[in-house]
């Protein structure tokens, strides 16, 4: 309940106030998204393994969304252009392995 | 990161976390979903997408939006087209409203049906021996009408097409309402043109020599003001007929 009820409030300020991305941070904020996603599946499962922390969740949520947005800032810098496309499949993966941990625990297969 | 990985929790991990806990969960999940509306957001501006686009990517996009572009200027073109049409007919109904406005005031002038204002001359008769006639009034009007007069009123009473001069001297009626000398005669029209049609020789001025102790006195007005209106005749037996 207060997971969706705080994520429409989220949203709504996104589409109230519809903050405009500076063109210099474009390719940055998709990595933030990516990593804050993959903390909130994370979250989810360890809350349905029974591990949950919220220290460690809103740790891991703010350190990952900065960790990947930095990564693929440095990887421009470096001339690593595509290091954006590591960041997502890393974040791609870990977010299927936790979507299948919620689905083995929730339906048992 | 750390909470796939067991071990990391709260010894027993409660049930329900603490209060302030909760708070922070539901700060950082409203942060998530302004992330979300934001960068859903971004992706529909072209300006940041480009910025992330590759260029095998950018020719695609630059080609379609070149389809659409040219799309777009058709509409342009067609929808120019359409206002350039219905403002034609804008004009059109306007100008014919115009006219019919216009038409409809020279109506309500010529039936006296509206007060009237403008230049004009003001007569007045003297008629201290009562012997005008309502011939002498009638071709004043006449007179009158025929230098271009656009209004006029005797005595009070509107001049219209329907009125009638009746009565006698010192017994005049205009339009059946009895009127007494002095007579005043209020017309709107050319003032110098007025004028000069009552004192040309044999005009009204000088056929008043006839009658005894009459007189007339003209003058040019700048402005004269007609307040009196005619009632809009009822036509009992004149219908307008269809033109052949």
């Amino acid at each position: 309940m207060l997971v969706i009820l705080s994520l429409a409030v989220g949203v709504g300020l996104g589409v109230a106030f519809h903050p405009a991305v500076p063109p210099s941070w474009a390719p940055y904020l998709p990595m933030a998204v990516m990593a804050a996603l993959d903390s909130v599946f994370g979250g989810l499962r360890a809350r349905f393994e029974g591990t949950f922390n919220d220290r460690v969740f809103v740790v891991s949520f703010l350190s990952n969304a900065v960790l990947a947005a930095l990564l693929v800032w440095a990887g421009t810098r470096l001339g690593v252009q595509d290091i954006a496309i590591a960041v997502v499949v890393v974040f791609g993966v870990r977010i299927f392995q936790n979507l299948a941990a919620i689905r083995r625990i929730l339906f048992h297969a | 990161m750390t909470q796939t990985k067991p071990g990391t929790g709260t010894s027993g991990s409660p049930p329900h976390e603490r209060p302030r806990g909760q708070v922070a969960i539901a700060l950082t999940l409203a942060l998530l979903g302004f992330l979300l509306a934001t960068q859903l957001r971004s992706q529909q501006g072209l300006a940041q997408r480009l910025s992330i686009e590759r260029e095998s990517d950018l020719g695609q996009i630059l080609t379609e939006l070149t389809d659409r572009s040219d799309q777009l200027q058709s509409e342009i073109v067609d929808l120019r087209v359409k206002l350039a049409q219905a403002s034609g007919t804008e004009a059109q109904q306007r100008a014919l409203i115009g006219d019919a406005r216009q038409q409809l005031q020279g109506l309500q002038i010529l039936l006296g049906l509206v007060p009237v204002k403008g230049t004009g001359i003001e007569m007045v008769f003297e008629d201290p021996q009562g012997t005008i006639g309502p011939d002498v009034l009638l071709d004043t009007v006449q007179e009158l009408r025929d230098a271009g007069a656009e209004a006029i009123e005797i005595s009070g009473v509107r001049v219209v097409a329907s009125t009638a001069f009746t009565g006698a001297a010192r017994a005049i009626a205009v339009g059946r309402q009895a009127i007494r000398a002095p007579y005043t005669v209020l017309v709107i029209g050319d003032p110098s043109t007025l004028a000069e049609a009552m004192r040309i020789p044999g005009g009204v001025v000088d056929s008043l020599a006839a009658h005894a102790g009459a007189s007339v006195r003209i003058t040019e007005e700048g402005s004269i003001s007609i307040l009196h209106v005619s009632a809009l005749p009822e036509f009992v037996h004149a219908r307008p007929r269809a033109r052949r």
